[in-house]
């Protein structure tokens, strides 16, 4: 056990985690851990509104694979990021929302910049916790990030700002990253059936072959099965563009060949996508989803596998597997 | 395919695209615009775009050789992404040119961001605003299901954003062909290495692309019709 105040112990936590990059506007409720950022190597960007401060956050993490934080002033200041961290959710994006609140010694009794933060984000993220013991402080923020960065989407940190400023005495909690998971046995021979078999194969890479760093892998896949590659509606960095595979993006605007191609697939290959319905929408006014095709579905949340589309074989899989072997 | 077409499709019935080109035949159309921007574009670029008409044409045209180099806005669709999130990709790589999309609407959203950017300690950016003058994917709608009425979708003429960029400290520029187009583009990344953040409007003529949502549109009918001489006054205490 050692004895630190609760901003030192939150900073802590931070610095274990790599988290270098905080943007929002100053304010008094977290000006205890501001206070110190530069002292732990932590550069504050003082955006003009809270709502781009938190879509710079976005474009950080989608940009470097890095995760960053993004903190405002309880009330007027937390409420200014709730459409950027719905974007980032939306997006994938992994990113650590503290929301300094109205103290606790006050709250409810309508005082100045209150309002309920776990409410009001309830569904713009992928876990929240309210720290309930200043003593909490390091292990609440340490399962926070881990959460956003297993649900690969926002988490947030509530924070009664009158925890701030206390001596407390704890040990610093310990990382557990959960390493990926490739499919299951059954799963895996399912789609290598699928694939092995198929007259037509066409792969859709999506937002998950990025995040995933597996490009590479999808790359050799569709080498070894001669198959296109279609990238999801605004995935068109997931996969090489001169790859003589490559088709281009489905969805709005997107490409007329990828369309027609994947409109005669026998087996669709659909890598680290939900399949959101508005990004296989009619285009040019063809109607190219291949409703009679075998879909094998790969994401990282199990709640998306067969949601909008007939999903013939359902994989549970992150993307960065070696599909190769499976193929040999 | 893509370089090959110039212009937005008008549907069965409907002028707008054809009478915008008229109207201004001395502007780019969108697709244009695309091209010489690509024409410009360093090979390790990273680029956002938003939400909107001229960005989303322009969907199907980029292609990237790495991960990590294409920022849209994604499926929450929030309007005002492009500026703020090429912001971010620069404080991330700082090293790797970087450009910034966004149409004269979606750009008002976020443009508060231009009083805080052009500090030194913040790094370069180009940003481009497509300049049609008009919220153009709503337009597309009035056009297509409400004949024509154009609530809502206008946009100040006057305002020049190239001044504002200039009244920030930053790089403010206007261009009207593609030649122009691709020399800014390319100069704008040249300037990022010296710390100078380049605003480029891109003037454009007002064709519109496809609606996003022709699955969710219908037109309507007037049932009960409507009277303004049903609009009740407020009573107030003043």
């Amino acid at each position: 056990m050692t004895k630190m105040t609760t901003e030192e112990a939150f900073i802590k936590v931070l610095q274990i985690h790599g988290i270098e990059n905080a943007f929002g506007i100053i304010g008094s409720a977290f000006m205890p851990i501001s206070d110190l950022f530069p002292k732990a190597g932590i550069t504050f960007w003082d955006v003009a509104h809270e709502t781009n401060g938190g879509l710079i956050a976005d474009g950080y993490t989608r940009a470097t694979g890095k995760m960053s934080m993004v903190v405002a002033q309880n009330g007027p200041g937390i409420t200014g990021l709730v459409t950027p961290i719905k974007t980032a959710y939306w997006n994938h994006t992994p990113l650590l929302l503290v929301t300094p609140q109205a103290a606790n010694k006050t709250m409810g009794q309508g005082g100045f910049q209150e309002v309920e933060q776990m409410n009001l984000f309830k569904d713009m993220v992928c876990y929240q916790e309210e720290v309930r013991d200043p003593s909490r402080m390091a292990e609440v923020l340490n399962r926070v990030i881990e959460k956003a960065i297993r649900g690969s989407a926002p988490a947030q940190i509530n924070i009664p700002r009158d925890y701030w400023t206390q001596v407390i005495d704890i040990e610093l909690p310990p990382i557990v990253r959960l390493e990926r998971q490739a499919g299951g046995v059954e799963a895996i021979n399912k789609a290598a059936k699928l694939l092995s078999e198929a007259k037509f194969p066409v792969i859709l890479s999506g937002a998950g072959v990025v995040i995933g760093g597996a490009i590479e892998d999808c790359k050799k896949l569709a080498e070894k099965l001669d198959a296109p590659v279609c990238s999801g509606y605004q995935h068109n960095d997931s996969f090489p563009g001169s790859h003589p595979l490559a088709a281009g993006p489905l969805g709005y605007n997107g490409s007329k060949a990828a369309m027609e191609l994947i409109s005669k697939a026998d087996v669709v290959l659909a890598l680290g996508t939900r399949l959101n319905p508005f990004s296989t929408l009619p285009g040019y006014g063809i109607d190219y989803w291949p409703k009679n095709a075998s879909i094998i579905q790969v994401d990282m949340n199990s709640d998306r596998i067969g949601l909008t589309k007939k999903s013939n074989s359902r994989n549970l899989w992150r993307c960065k597997i070696s599909f190769t072997a499976t193929f040999k | 395919m893509l370089t090959g077409l110039d212009h937005e499709e008008d549907d069965k019935g409907t002028v707008w695209n054809k009478e915008a080109r008229e109207r201004d035949r001395d502007r780019m159309s969108p697709r244009q615009a695309w091209r010489a921007i690509q024409a410009g574009m360093p090979e390790d670029v990273i680029i956002s775009s938003d939400i909107g008409n001229n960005c989303a044409i322009g969907n199907a045209y980029p292609t990237f050789e790495k991960g990590r180099k294409y920022l849209a806005p994604g499926l929450f669709g929030p309007c005002g992404y492009g500026f703020p999130s090429i912001l971010g990709a620069k404080i991330g790589c700082p090293n790797t040119p970087v450009i910034g999309f966004a149409g004269d609407g979606a750009f008002g959203i976020s443009m508060n961001e231009m009083s805080s950017c052009a500090r030194k300690e913040w790094p370069a950016i180009t940003m481009v605003i497509f300049r049609n003058y008009q919220w153009g994917a709503e337009k597309r709608n009035s056009i297509l299901w409400f004949d024509d009425n154009f609530v809502g979708t206008e946009l100040d003429p006057e305002l020049s954003f190239a001044k504002v960029a200039n009244a920030c400290g930053s790089k403010g520029i206007s261009v009207k062909t593609m030649e122009e187009t691709t020399k800014a583009i390319k100069q704008s990344c040249e300037d990022q290495k010296k710390g100078i953040t380049t605003f480029i409007e891109v003037i454009l003529n007002q064709e519109l692309g496809e609606p996003f949502r022709r699955d969710a549109m219908k037109k309507p009918v007037r049932v009960a019709g409507i009277n303004k001489s049903d609009m009740t006054p407020q009573k107030t205490n003043n």
